[in-house]
């Protein structure tokens, strides 16, 4: 089931030029294997959670950045907001007051359609996978799934950052995909013990897991359990 | 997601409590539509009006995995039940084969279902019910019937649960048609995201003020509550950690 899937977005993954980053690698795959003109993908960053375009596989995304920097409105940043895709398979008739200012140009820009999904884990949000199309049109479910596949890869590729360091040999393992409720639990535990935030703690909690070659899920109820305290000192 | 709390009367009856569900999901689906809101009131229905123990909904995600979408429970190891029927047991096999799944002593599901066996009988669950959300040969998730009594469920209580069921798969799928899916598709994702994000408030919680997590969850369930403010919104917050909930 999701396994095929993921292993299916992860061999379209492997075709691309190993020598680009993960993150171009990502956009680069999006486009080959969904019905999307371009992609692109954000970071947000900084105390004010400022955005910027990590990369773009064309002047459109750029463009669509560039614009929803400008007005503060448009699909990505509503989906950052409200914690959730966003997907808009006819830009034109969505009503101006939903993105003020931003249709008239995504128009002239060639833009029909667009699909935001944002790169979360709870209230963790590194930034955004942003599609877009030439032509009106939703993705299917089958589409969808994978573009959330693509979704959860970048995701946890920009986690786990300070760990591979941009490294083109870097796979994400399927541990996030397979997280559940304790792993969650444990990171705010984490948070709140060692004083970071809480994607800080995710990667603690994965980094000490790997270091002693257990699971992330094992730790984690060790440590709701009280039974295991994570060293400050990393 | 505002719970209003309808047993507020318990001499109105259990008729007169069945009717007003009925009134209150018709009404949820016709109005500004919540996935979760929805899938959450039928979890304490069936509790309240089938005389299950527990109750929890999966639904199939986006990319095709069974997700613990609403729970009547909180309590860390009831969750744990309905999270471990994501891979297998009742639920699952419900999900795949598109019937309903009885067994009324979860004793006898050692040699199939382990792990579940166990954990429920530790929990005290003796039966477990599976119901599939299905409507025309689609499936899209499973209702979850825990039942501290040995036992099939009784034909009426059976009929009630998959009337329920039925409420929630239409209004589902309804939904689903009239904003040409992708409303849906951004409200459940949303959705489960926030399950994330209550967990993780769970923990912070738990640490800050040195509780257990079940009374870290009540914290935060019962201050959504009092502020009137959605429990995933507050949750974002508490781990922000821009506000502060006395214990």
């Amino acid at each position: 089931m999701t396994t095929d899937r993921r292993a299916r977005v992860l061999a379209s993954l492997a075709l691309q030029d190993p020598l680009l980053p993960m993150q171009e690698r990502i956009c680069a795959a999006a486009v080959r294997t969904l019905p999307v003109s371009g992609a692109g993908l954000s970071l947000i960053g900084g105390v004010r959670g400022h955005r910027i375009l990590v990369h773009g596989t064309d002047a459109v995304a750029q463009r669509m950045e560039d614009l929803q920097l400008t007005l503060g409105v448009g699909p990505c940043v509503e989906s950052v907001r409200r914690g959730g895709p966003v997907l808009v398979p006819d830009v034109e008739r969505q009503p101006d007051a939903r993105w003020p200012g931003f249709i008239g140009p995504a128009l002239e820009a060639g833009v029909r359609a667009m699909f935001a999904f944002p790169l979360q884990i709870g209230a963790v949000c590194l930034g955004a996978l942003d599609l877009h199309r030439d032509r009106v049109g939703g993705l299917s479910d089958d589409y969808l799934a994978d573009a959330l596949v693509f979704t959860d890869l970048a995701t946890a590729s920009l986690l786990e950052a300070p760990l591979h360091g941009g490294n083109s040999d870097y796979e994400p393992s399927d541990w996030l995909a397979r997280a559940d409720a304790v792993v969650y639990q444990a990171s705010g535990i984490v948070m709140v013990q060692l004083g970071v935030s809480i994607d800080q703690a995710l990667l603690r909690l994965r980094a000490y897991a790997f270091l002693h070659d257990r699971t992330i899920s094992a730790v984690a109820q060790q440590i709701v359990a009280r039974r295991l305290r994570l060293d400050p000192d990393p | 997601m505002d719970h209003v709390d309808e047993r507020t009367d318990p001499d109105d009856g259990r008729e007169g409590r069945l009717a007003a569900a009925f009134v209150r999901l018709a009404d949820t689906l016709v109005d500004d539509f919540d996935v979760i809101d929805l899938l959450a009131q039928l979890a304490e229905y069936c509790v309240d009006l089938v005389d299950a123990t527990a109750s929890g909904i999966l639904l199939i995600d986006q990319r095709g995995a069974l997700r613990v979408a609403a729970a009547s429970s909180e309590a860390a190891r009831v969750m744990e039940l309905f999270a471990l029927q994501q891979d297998e047991g009742p639920c699952y096999e419900a999900c795949r084969t598109g019937q309903s799944v009885s067994e009324p002593n979860v004793g006898d599901l050692a040699s199939r279902w382990p792990t579940f066996s166990a954990r429920a009988q530790e929990v005290g669950f003796r039966a477990v019910h599976a119901l599939p959300l299905r409507l025309r040969g689609e499936t899209i998730g499973a209702l979850s019937l825990f039942s501290a009594v040995a036992g099939p469920l009784p034909a009426e209580q059976a009929a009630l649960a998959r009337a329920f069921a039925d409420v929630a798969t239409i209004g589902i799928l309804q939904q689903r048609a009239i904003s040409e899916r992708e409303v849906l598709a951004e409200q459940l994702q949303a959705a489960l995201n926030n399950r994330i994000i209550v967990e993780q408030a769970k923990g912070v919680l738990a640490e800050r003020h040195n509780y257990g997590l079940d009374a870290a969850f009540v914290l935060l369930r019962n201050t959504a509550r009092s502020r009137r403010r959605r429990l995933a919104d507050l949750a974002r917050d508490v781990v922000a950690g821009s506000v502060d909930l006395r214990g």
